[in-house]
């Protein structure tokens, strides 16, 4: 399936997108105006064609995420990801929502992953400060894993987590790193080429093991330690809360 | 007594409810926690709902018991001072006594340190702003339960680095100063390491 945003960037045609969707261009047409940053718009007409010339996906210039967020930007994002994701959009999202592993939790910062190809394209629509909610928009490694959670391309236990001590590293929520810490535990050694990658690799064994010692390490043990003991509450409560829960309290605010 | 909760409920759900079962006895609470602070435009990282209750903490503790002998809720682990309920066995509801930690201390959050915030059932439901946050906190950190943790000031620098900019540090330290503390409040958060 060929990406939308992708399509974006190429010009393609609605009968390209149409074609790669397997729908017909009817179809394809009326999924795509459900999407608010693409304009389907008439190219030139070819010289010696006929007939209308084939209507091409384009960006909305004037469409950011930013200006259209309103008072539940978050809720309106998670909106926009899931409407990409049924399109078969390959993008994946980080913290706060591969806290859905654990126990969601919200956070100020989004992080959503691009892969290159299209990277500029999000970077545009939704890199973008609301209040105090930020969207932050970051490459999408070739080879990170995805399962879906409420309609969502979550980031895999493995890949979370080291997502998860990246994020750390910006905004030290001890929720985020105790996100790592229970990610790191049930997933130890499944990461640590992608943690070497950040330069990571120190941290996430020592939250995978307590007791190593030495290598290059960012975080204090204090943190860990601090860490851990929300990991372990958390552990003590039931599961089962969605993220979508947490979102809720955006309607609730005077 | 109220209704039993809905089947398929969600936290919102267990909150709303689990504060009118509280409020139909007459029982004054006050919305704490990170989850206050979520209703009021933070994203601070919340896993549960936290309630603290003003008067009668054992009448309160009570009136619930009623509710888990129906089936309604379950005990969960709490701490010194919290009971935890998992609202239909699944979405936890945190009920807190401060009375021990200081016996002013509900009045003053609820009437100083405090925002009406519509709860949906529940109707118009008070919570504490972030400076009510952060007087809970240190005072909890002083007194309360996580005074005997290894860093019982360490809740309250994480949400000073999660939202410190949007609080009123001068509130802060003269609420807690109608409370008797006298120190420096940021003196107070050092953590235990660095302190002398």
């Amino acid at each position: 399936m060929v990406s939308l945003m992708e399509s974006i960037v190429m010009n393609r045609t609605v009968g390209e997108v149409a074609l790669s969707w397997g729908v017909g261009p009817e179809q394809a047409a009326r999924r795509l105006r459900g999407v608010p940053f693409v304009v389907l718009a008439h190219g030139e007409a070819r010289r010696g064609g006929r007939g209308r010339p084939g209507r091409r996906v384009t960006l909305n210039p004037r469409w950011r995420f930013s200006a259209t967020a309103g008072r539940t930007p978050l809720a309106r994002l998670l909106r926009h990801l899931r409407t990409l994701d049924r399109l078969g959009e390959p993008f994946a999202v980080g913290v706060p929502l591969t806290s859905v592993h654990a126990r969601p939790f919200l956070h100020p910062r989004v992080r959503l992953l691009a892969p290159p190809e299209t990277f500029s394209v999000w970077k545009r629509l939704f890199e973008s400060k609301l209040g105090n909610l930020t969207v932050v928009v970051r490459l999408l490694p070739d080879d990170a894993r995805t399962v879906n959670v409420e309609g969502l391309p979550v980031l895999d236990a493995p890949w979370a987590a080291v997502d998860a001590l990246d994020e750390y590293a910006t905004v030290r929520n001890v929720n985020v790193l105790a996100l790592a810490d229970w990610l790191a535990h049930r997933t130890a050694g499944l990461a640590e080429a992608r943690a070497a990658e950040v330069g990571l690799e120190g941290d996430l064994q020592r939250l995978a093991d307590h007791r190593r010692r030495g290598g290059r390490m960012n975080l204090r043990a204090e943190e860990v330690g601090r860490a851990h003991e929300v990991a372990v509450e958390w552990s003590r409560m039931p599961a089962g809360v969605r993220f979508e829960e947490l979102v809720a309290r955006e309607r609730g605010r005077p | 007594m109220i209704e039993p909760p809905p089947a398929d409920l969600t936290l919102q759900d267990a909150t709303e409810w689990t504060i009118r079962a509280l409020e139909d006895e007459g029982f004054p609470i006050l919305l704490c926690g990170r989850g206050a602070l979520d209703y009021q435009g933070e994203y601070t990282g919340s896993v549960d709902i936290d309630l603290l209750v003003g008067t009668d903490f054992r009448g309160a503790v009570s009136v619930l018991d009623a509710y888990q002998s129906r089936g309604d809720l379950d005990l969960g682990m709490g701490a010194e001072g919290v009971v935890r309920y998992l609202v239909r066995g699944g979405r936890p509801v945190d009920v807190l006594d401060v009375s021990s930690v200081h016996p002013r201390l509900f009045d003053l959050l609820r009437k100083r340190c405090s925002v009406p915030i519509p709860l949906g059932s529940a109707g118009e439901v008070r919570a504490v702003t972030r400076e009510g946050y952060c007087v809970l906190a240190v005072m909890i950190g002083l007194r309360g339960f996580a005074a005997r943790k290894r860093d019982p000031m360490g809740k309250v620098r994480e949400a000073l680095d999660l939202f410190g900019e949007r609080v009123d540090r001068g509130e802060v330290a003269t609420l807690l100063g109608t409370l008797g503390v006298r120190r420096p409040w940021e003196d107070l958060l050092r953590p235990p390491r660095d302190r002398r």
